[in-house]
């Protein structure tokens, strides 16, 4: 069973990668904090009698639950807005895609002229690219690569086989490799 | 450079990415680890386990409840058939029912070991 110091330690290694999983997933600040807000609180209400060993995949798997939870409430929510709003032309004539989200990141940091905003160009680059992939793509990527779980954790987190983990980090290897190399990037 | 070792480059520039959070982002996520913690103490001193067990293991709840709730109905079955058995006796007696109310034909029956 892990100890409150134990759950207390791991959550403060992880939050910060599981603010930005959020934020990739959902592109808003506030709607990312409540993600791992109810995670942190599941995580600790529900499995803190757990080994410590078993946290960090527990915790990924909660984190993704609750994104998609999230989802699933604003297409609900959504539906029944548009049912009832007169509204509902006005908000298409703007649609806010992910291609003009991560342009006006990118374009964030265009703009910096001082020293080391290179390195924030990069950056900003390299987000907007993992924003432009599909989302189980970038799942399978930040899972595999940046939390370093293994194809069988990662499948497990997912809720899929581990070839189909295998085939999304395939792919989202390329497209971001492609994606750098078109904006002239080398890491 | 392959596919691991590129992977392992982004992932190198995300780690700094969230080096440089804003304060406010990083306080919040501070306080929300502290609250996360402080309502897991409260629940474990509050004994809520069975709540949150049960909350857990809907179907397994339900099956007690029902198994719970049939065991109850055919113990009072059981119990409204005796009664009824004791009824009938009562009433097919030779001796009227209000004698076993009276306190006095107890004692004589103890008395005369009947």
């Amino acid at each position: 069973m892990a100890s409150h110091l134990e759950i207390d330690q791991f959550l403060a290694g992880v939050e910060r990668r599981a603010f930005k999983h959020a934020m990739f997933a959902l592109q808003d600040h506030h709607n990312a904090l409540d993600v791992v807000q109810n995670a942190m609180l599941k995580l600790v209400e529900r499995y803190a009698g757990k080994p410590a060993a078993e946290l960090p995949l527990l915790f990924q798997r909660i984190l993704q639950n609750c994104i998609h939870d999230h989802f699933r409430r604003a297409k609900v929510r959504d539906f029944w807005v548009r049912l009832v709003s007169p509204l509902q032309e006005r908000d298409e004539e703007n649609p806010e895609t992910l291609e003009t989200l991560s342009a006006n990141l990118e374009s964030q940091w265009a703009e910096t002229p001082e020293q080391g905003a290179s390195s924030h160009q990069h950056l900003a680059i390299i987000e907007a690219a993992l924003i432009e992939l599909p989302p189980r793509q970038r799942e399978a990527f930040l899972l595999r690569y940046w939390e370093e779980l293994d194809v069988a954790e990662t499948a497990a987190v997912m809720g899929c086989s581990e070839g189909s983990v295998k085939t999304h980090c395939f792919r989202a290897v390329n497209a971001l490799a492609a994606r750098l190399k078109k904006k002239g990037i080398t890491l | 450079m392959n596919d691991e070792e590129f992977a392992h480059s982004i992932t190198a520039t995300l780690n700094q990415a969230t080096r440089e959070l804003g304060t406010p982002v990083t306080s919040r996520l501070s306080e929300m680890r502290r609250h996360a913690l402080a309502a897991g103490r409260d629940q474990h001193r509050n004994g809520h386990g069975v709540l949150v067990w049960t909350h857990d293991h809907p179907w397994i709840t339900l099956i007690m409840a029902v198994c719970i709730g049939v065991a109850g109905w055919a113990g009072f079955q059981r119990q409204y058939t005796d009664n009824g058995e004791v009824d009938i006796q009562l009433l097919t007696d030779d001796l009227p029912p209000q004698a076993y109310a009276d306190g006095d034909f107890a004692t004589w029956l103890k008395s005369h070991g009947r």
